[in-house]
C-alpha cells in the first residue's frame, strides 16, 4: 500500500530560490540594507507565510485524499463481502439438499432482491459438474423442462463438463449463459479450480462476460462458491476435487457494479481498478478517472483489496477539481505570492476554513452511509438461517440474531449479557480466543475459524453445531462474531447413513453399487453376501464394470433388460446366468435400481442379488416333472377332472371329453354339484351313481382315493365308467376325479359269466336226461322196448354232451391261441370239399347232398381238417333243420370284395328256416333255432364256424327266411389262378 | 278224482322222463313245450302239481308262469315245482320268491321228484 505524496519538487525550488535571492540583497546592499531588510523581512514573512499556509493547506489535502480512497477501498470490500455472502447463502442451500431444484432456486434468488440491493450482480447461478456419459441425459432433462435450446456449450468434447443449469433471473443477456461450460475459459476455470479446492469463494480476473452483447461493452468478474456433494467427505483438497458437485456463481458487470456504489464520493478522487497486483492498463476492471492516463496527478494513492483469492490494484487520483485547489508551484507565481501576500494571507485562513467545513460535511456523510450501511447489515443478520451471536473479548454476549432464539430455544432478549459458555458449554472466552489464534486464518482484516461442538438449548438437552467465528477490532476492542449452525440433522442422517452401512454389511443379498458418472461404471461398493455369493474379494471387484460376473453370455436376455433399464434411469428385475470366480454358473436373481439427483439423472445404480441357483433348479425339475404329468395327463385312455381350492372345476383331459362329449364350455368353472348333475344326466337313471359326499369318508388319510363308484352312462355311448376321487393331498379343498372307461372289461365280464352260466345250464340239459334215465334203469324194471328206448335216449344225450364238450373244447381253444395251431396253407379248394361231402354221416336221413361243383384249380390258404369240421357243421345243420326233407344243394361262387376275389361255398336247404329275430342271434353260443331238442345240436356249431372262417380271413353269410329254407355262404380268400372259369356273382348272396 | 299234474318243459327227452317216472302213480299227466302254453293248460286244467322248467323259449319263462299261477285265486290248491338246470344260490331264491313250493335242480333224481310230488299232494289232499 503506496501512502499518499506530496509532491515536493516545485516547492522545494521557490524556497530554493528565495533563499538565494536574499542572501543576494543582503549581500549586494550595505546602505540601503535596512529599508530592504523591511521589504526583505516582509518578502521573507510573506514566503514563510505563504510557505506556512501552503504546508497547511497541501497537509488536509492528502488527508481528505487518503480518507476518500480509504472509504472507498472499505466500500468495495463491504461490497465484495455481501456478494460473497448471497453466494455462499446460496451454496448453503445445495450443502444442505445436493437436491435443489430450479424453482426453489428461483424462490431463494428473488427472495435476494438482488436488482435493488445489489446493482451490477447479473445473476445468481448453479452451474453443474457433469460426467461425459451423463451430458446428453442432462441436456435431454433440462430441454423436457421447457427449453428446448438448451445445450452444453461449447460442445467440444472433453473429460469433464460444467454447465450453468440455473441461472435467475432466466431472461435477457442471462439467456445467453444458460448452458455454458464456464471451464472452457481460462480465467474463469482458474477462478472455479480455486474455489473447488479451498472449499471458499472464489473471485474471477476480468473477464469478458458471456451476457455481453455487442453494445455498451464493459469489463466483467465472476465469483464463484463452491458446492459438494453432501453424502462425500470434503476434508482435503483430492477429497474436495472428487465431492465437487458444481457451483453457485454470480457474474458481475464492473462499471454497472462500481459506478452507483461510487456515486455517492467525491467526483475530485478518481478510482481505477486494475485486476491483480499491478497497474496494468490491459487488466482496467473499472475507471471514473478524468485526467488522461498519461498526466502525472498531484495526488494519488495505490492501495489493493484481497478478496476470496483475487487481488484488485486501484489507483485513486486527484481529478483536476480537486488539484485545482493546490498551487503547482511554477517559478513565476514567487513574484505574484510576495505581492499578493494579504491577500494570499486571507486567502489561506479562508482556505483553511472552508477545508475544515469540508472535512466536518464528509464526516456527516460517512456517519450516513455508515448507518445505511449497519442497517443493511443488520438485515442480513436477523434475516439469516444460522444464529449470529456477537461477543466481547470476555466471552459476553453482546448481540444475536433472530435465527438464535429458535436454534438454542431461548427468547433473544434474554441472551445478550450471559457468558457464550451458557449457550455453548465448552467455549469460554480465553479458549475462543486460543483456538482462534490457532487455527484461524486471516481474511483480509479479520481472522476466522470454523469448528464443530455442542450447544445446550433452552430445553436442557445439547445438541450438533457448527460455528464459524470471526474475531474483528472495533475502537481498539476485541470482539468476537459466531456463525452457530444445528448441525442436528446432519448428524442423524450421517448417523442414519452409518446404520445402512451396517445393514448392508450384515445383508444376506449381495450388494454392488456402480458409480454411472465415471468411465465405464465401476463398481464402488460391494458387500460381503457378494463376496460369499460371487467368490471374488472385495479388492477384486471394486473397479471393474459388472459385466464379468456374466463370464461369455453377454447377449442373455435379461442383460438387455438391465441396459434398456439403465439407459432409460429405472429400475428393473431380472434373473440372470452368473459365474462364480471359480467359474462355476450361478443364478443371479438381480434387482437393479437407479440412484437419482435431482435433476432426474442416475449417479448410481445399486444393484441387490440373490443367488436362486437351487431355487431355479428345483422349479425346472417341478417344470420337467409338470410336463411329464401334462403329457401322461393328456395322453391317460383315463379321464380326469381335476377341481380347484374353490371347489371350481379347472381341469380335464382328453380321455375324459371322448367318453363324456364334454368340452371346455361345459365344464370350466362347475361346482362339484353341477358336475355330478352333468353326469347324472349321462346316466342310466336305474343305475345308482353315487354321489361322492355321499360316499363313506376315507378316514384319516385324505390323499387317499374314495371308493370306486360305477357308472352306467347312456349317452352319448353306452358306457361303464369306474369313477375315484382323490383329494389333494395338502387338503387344500383340491379335488382329482379320476374316470375309468371298464365297458369292454365289464362287457367281457358279463359275456364271460354268461357263458359259464350257459355252458353250465346246457351241460346240465342232456346230464339230466342221462341221470335220470340211468336212475329209472337202476330202480325200476321195464319192457325191453322201454328199456331200449331208455338206453337210445341216455346213448344220444351222452353224444351230445361229448359233442358238446368237444366243440366248447375246440371254441376255446381256437379263442385262445387265434388260430395259431392252424396248418394253413394254399391247396385246391375242391378236395377239402368233397372229402368232407363223402365222409359226411347223416343217420336216418336218405338225402344224398346235390353237389355241383366247377372243373377248376381254384386254390385257397385253408387248414383242410379245420375247413373240413365248418363246411360238416354247416351241412348237418341243413339236414337237421330241413326235417320235413327238401333239396340241399352245395356250389361255388365268387365275389370281389374290397380288392380281394373271394370264394364262397353256399350250402341251401329247404328247411323250416329262421326269423329275423332267430338269425340275428344264429352265431350266438348255445342259441339254438330250435329249443326244444328235438333237433339235436350243442348251439355251438354256427360260433365255431364263424372262428374258423375268421381265422382264415373269410366270412360266413347266412340268409333265412321262415319256411323256406337257409342259404351259408362260407367265403375264402381265393388264390390267385389262371384257369378260373366261375359264374361272377358278386353282389349276389 | 284223479290228481292232474302238468309238466312245462321244452326238452322232450325230459318230458319223457318225467312221464316215466310218474307213469305208476295213479296221476293224470298234461304236457306243454313252452311257458305260454303252460299257462293256458293250468288255468284249464286247475292241476295239483306244475313242473315248471325255468328256461324255456317263448314269452313266458317258468318263473313268469310260477308268478301267474300264485297270484290266481282259482288256482289257489295249485303247488308248483321248479325244475330247473339253474343252480345258483339266487336262482333257487328267485324261485321260491315267486311262489313254488319245491324246486329241483337239473340233473335230478326221478325218485326225489316222485318223492317231491307225493309229499305236497299229500298236503293237498
Amino acid at each position: 500500500m503506496g501512502g499518499a505524496t506530496l509532491h515536493p519538487a516545485p516547492v522545494k525550488s521557490l524556497l530554493q530560490r528565495g533563499a538565494l535571492l536574499l542572501a543576494h540583497i543582503i549581500d549586494r546592499s550595505s546602505s540601503r540594507t535596512a529599508g530592504m531588510l523591511v521589504l526583505l523581512i516582509g518578502l521573507l514573512i510573506s514566503v514563510g507565510a505563504w510557505q506556512s499556509a501552503s504546508t497547511v493547506r497541501n497537509d488536509a489535502a492528502r488527508v481528505r485524499f487518503n480518507g476518500e480512497a480509504e472509504r472507498l477501498d472499505n466500500t468495495l470490500q463491504r461490497r465484495l463481502v455481501g456478494q460473497e455472502q448471497i453466494l455462499r447463502g446460496g451454496a448453503g442451500l445445495f450443502n444442505v439438499n445436493n437436491n435443489i431444484t430450479r424453482a426453489q432456486w428461483s424462490t431463494y434468488v428473488s427472495s435476494l432482491n438482488l436488482e435493488d440491493n445489489y446493482t451490477g450482480v447479473q445473476g445468481m447461478g448453479f452451474s453443474l459438474r457433469i460426467a461425459p456419459e451423463r451430458r446428453q441425459a442432462l441436456e435431454a432433462a433440462i430441454r423436457a423442462e421447457g427449453y428446448p435450446e438448451f445445450s452444453i456449450r461449447p460442445a467440444t468434447p472433453r473429460e469433464e463438463y460444467h454447465s450453468i443449469i440455473y441461472l435467475e433471473p432466466l431472461s435477457g443477456r442471462n439467456l445467453r449463459a444458460f448452458g455454458y461450460d464456464m471451464s472452457t475459459e481460462t480465467t474463469r476455470r482458474n477462478a472455479m479450480n480455486r474455489a473447488r479446492d479451498t472449499g471458499a469463494a472464489a473471485l474471477s480476473g476480468r473477464v469478458e462476460l458471456v451476457q455481453e452483447t455487442k453494445q455498451d461493452v464493459q469489463p466483467g468478474y465472476l465469483m464463484y462458491y463452491p458446492v459438494y456433494r453432501t453424502d462425500m467427505p470434503r476434508a482435503t483438497e483430492a477429497q474436495r476435487r472428487d465431492a465437487l458437485l458444481g457451483f453457485t456463481y454470480m457474474p458481475l458487470r464492473a462499471r454497472d457494479m462500481i459506478t452507483p456504489l461510487l456515486s455517492q464520493y467525491a467526483a475530485d478522487v478518481g478510482t481505477e481498478i486494475f485486476d491483480g497486483k499491478d497497474v496494468r492498463p490491459e487488466a482496467l476492471l473499472y475507471s471514473n478517472r478524468i485526467t488522461p492516463a498519461g498526466t502525472r496527478p498531484v495526488l494519488e494513492k495505490l492501495s489493493r483489496i484481497e478478496f476470496a483469492g483475487g487481488t484488485w490494484t486501484l489507483r485513486h487520483t486527484a481529478q483536476p477539481a480537486f488539484a485545482a485547489a493546490i498551487d503547482d508551484g511554477r517559478p513565476g507565481t514567487i513574484l505574484a505570492i510576495g505581492l499578493l501576500l494579504t491577500v494570499m494571507f486571507s486567502g489561506a485562513v479562508w482556505t483553511l476554513a472552508w477545508t475544515r467545513n469540508r472535512a466536518y460535511s464528509l464526516a456527516g456523510e460517512m456517519t450516513k452511509e455508515l448507518s445505511r450501511s449497519e442497517s443493511r447489515l443488520k438485515t442480513i443478520v436477523e434475516t439469516a438461517p444460522d444464529a449470529i451471536i456477537t461477543l466481547d473479548a470476555e466471552g459476553i454476549v453482546a448481540s444475536v440474531n433472530r435465527a438464535a432464539e429458535s436454534i438454542f430455544g431461548r427468547a433473544a432478549e434474554g441472551m445478550p449479557g450471559s457468558h457464550i459458555s451458557c449457550l455453548i458449554p465448552e467455549l469460554h472466552g480465553r479458549q475462543a480466543m486460543a483456538r482462534l489464534s490457532s487455527q484461524g486464518q486471516q481474511r483480509g482484516d479479520a481472522r476466522v475459524a470454523g469448528f464443530e461442538g455442542q450447544a445446550l438449548h433452552g430445553d436442557g438437552r445439547n445438541f450438533p453445531i457448527s460455528i464459524s467465528l470471526g474475531e474483528f477490532d472495533d475502537a481498539g476492542r476485541r470482539h468476537l462474531s459466531f456463525i452457530v449452525r444445528d448441525i442436528s440433522t446432519a448428524r442423524r442422517a450421517a448417523a442414519d447413513l452409518h446404520l445402512r452401512d451396517r445393514a448392508l454389511e450384515s445383508s444376506g443379498n449381495g450388494v454392488v453399487i456402480a458409480d454411472m458418472r465415471l468411465p465405464d461404471e465401476p463398481i464402488i461398493y460391494c458387500n460381503p453376501a457378494f463376496e460369499r455369493i460371487s467368490g471374488y474379494r472385495r479388492n477384486e471387484v471394486l473397479g471393474r464394470n459388472c459385466r464379468f460376473l456374466q463370464g461369455g453370455e453377454t447377449e442373455q436376455a435379461g442383460v438387455q433388460a438391465i441396459r434398456q433399464a439403465l439407459a432409460n434411469g429405472q429400475p428393473c428385475n431380472v434373473v440372470l446366468r452368473n459365474y462364480r470366480k471359480d467359474g462355476t454358473a450361478f443364478w443371479n436373481e438381480l434387482a437393479i435400481a437407479p440412484v437419482l439427483d435431482a435433476r432426474g439423472v442416475a449417479t448410481h445404480f445399486v444393484g441387490v442379488q440373490n443367488d436362486i441357483t437351487a431355487r431355479v433348479q428345483a422349479s425346472n425339475d417341478l417344470l420337467l416333472r409338470q410336463q411329464r404329468l401334462d403329457a401322461v395327463f393328456s395322453l391317460s385312455p383315463d379321464g380326469f377332472v381335476g377341481f380347484d381350492a374353490n371347489g371350481e372345476l379347472s381341469l380335464f383331459n382328453p380321455a375324459f371329453s371322448r367318453m363324456t362329449g364334454f368340452g371346455e364350455a361345459d365344464l370350466t368353472g362347475l361346482t362339484e354339484g353341477e358336475f355330478d348333475g352333468l353326469m347324472r344326466g349321462l346316466c342310466d337313471p336305474a343305475q345308482a351313481n353315487p354321489a361322492v359326499d355321499a360316499l363313506p369318508s376315507p378316514g384319516g388319510d385324505k390323499s387317499l382315493p374314495t371308493p370306486v363308484a360305477i357308472l352306467t352312462l347312456l349317452r352319448p355311448t353306452r358306457r361303464i365308467l369306474q369313477r375315484s376321487v382323490r383329494k389333494g393331498a395338502d387338503g387344500l379343498g383340491e379335488k382329482v376325479y379320476y374316470f375309468r372307461d371298464v365297458t369292454h372289461e365289464t362287457e367281457v365280464d358279463r359275456m364271460k359269466s354268461e357263458f359259464l352260466s350257459t355252458a353250465a345250464h346246457e351241460l346240465r340239459t342232456p346230464m339230466a336226461s342221462i341221470f335220470g334215465y340211468s336212475e329209472l334203469l337202476l330202480t325200476r324194471d321195464f319192457d325191453t322196448e322201454t328199456r331200449h328206448d331208455i338206453a337210445d335216449t341216455i346213448h344220444r344225450q351222452t353224444r351230445i354232451l361229448t359233442d358238446m364238450v368237444d366243440e366248447l373244447l375246440d371254441l376255446a381253444r381256437i379263442e385262445a391261441r387265434a388260430g395259431k395251431d392252424f396248418r394253413q396253407e394254399l391247396r385246391p379248394l375242391l378236395p377239402i370239399i368233397r372229402d368232407t361231402v363223402d365222409n359226411l354221416l347223416i343217420r336216418n336221413d336218405p338225402r344224398s347232398i346235390l353237389v355241383d361243383l366247377p372243373d377248376t384249380g381254384i386254390r385257397v390258404s385253408a387248414d383242410g381238417a379245420k375247413l373240413g369240421q365248418a363246411l360238416t357243421n354247416v351241412l348237418a345243420n341243413a339236414y337237421k333243420y330241413s326235417p320235413a326233407g327238401g333239396d340241399i344243394r352245395l356250389t361255388l361262387i365268387q365275389r370281389r370284395l374290397a380288392g380281394q376275389q373271394q370264394v364262397g361255398i353256399c350250402v341251401r336247404d329247404e328247411g323250416i328256416g329262421m326269423t329275423p329275430e332267430t338269425l340275428a342271434r344264429v352265431f350266438e353260443r348255445f342259441y339254438r333255432a330250435d329249443p326244444s331238442g328235438n333237433i339235436p345240436g350243442t348251439g355251438l356249431g354256427m360260433s365255431l364256424v364263424k372262428e374258423i372262417l375268421e381265422i382264415h380271413g373269410g366270412a360266413v353269410d347266412v340268409a333265412s327266411e321262415p319256411g323256406t329254407g337257409t342259404a351259408v355262404t362260407l367265403w375264402l380268400p381265393q388264390a390267385p389262378s389262371a384257369d378260373l372259369i366261375l359264374a361272377d356273382v358278386t353282389g349276389e348272396n | 278224482m284223479t290228481r292232474k299234474i302238468l309238466i312245462v318243459e321244452d326238452q322232450a327227452d325230459i318230458r319223457k322222463l318225467i312221464r316215466l317216472t310218474l307213469s305208476q302213480t295213479g296221476f293224470t299227466l298234461y304236457e306243454a313245450e313252452n311257458g305260454d302254453h303252460g299257462w293256458q293248460l293250468a288255468q284249464e286244467l286247475r292241476p295239483d302239481v306244475v313242473l315248471l322248467d325255468v328256461m324255456m323259449p317263448g314269452r313266458l319263462d317258468g318263473l313268469q308262469v310260477c308268478t301267474r299261477i300264485k297270484a290266481d285265486t282259482s288256482l289257489a290248491g295249485t303247488r308248483v315245482v321248479m325244475l330247473t338246470a339253474r343252480s345258483q344260490g339266487t336262482d333257487i331264491m328267485a324261485g321260491f320268491q315267486c311262489g313254488a313250493e319245491a324246486y329241483l335242480s337239473k340233473p335230478f333224481s326221478p325218485l326225489e321228484l316222485l318223492e317231491t310230488v307225493e309229499q305236497l299232494v299229500g298236503c293237498v289232499g
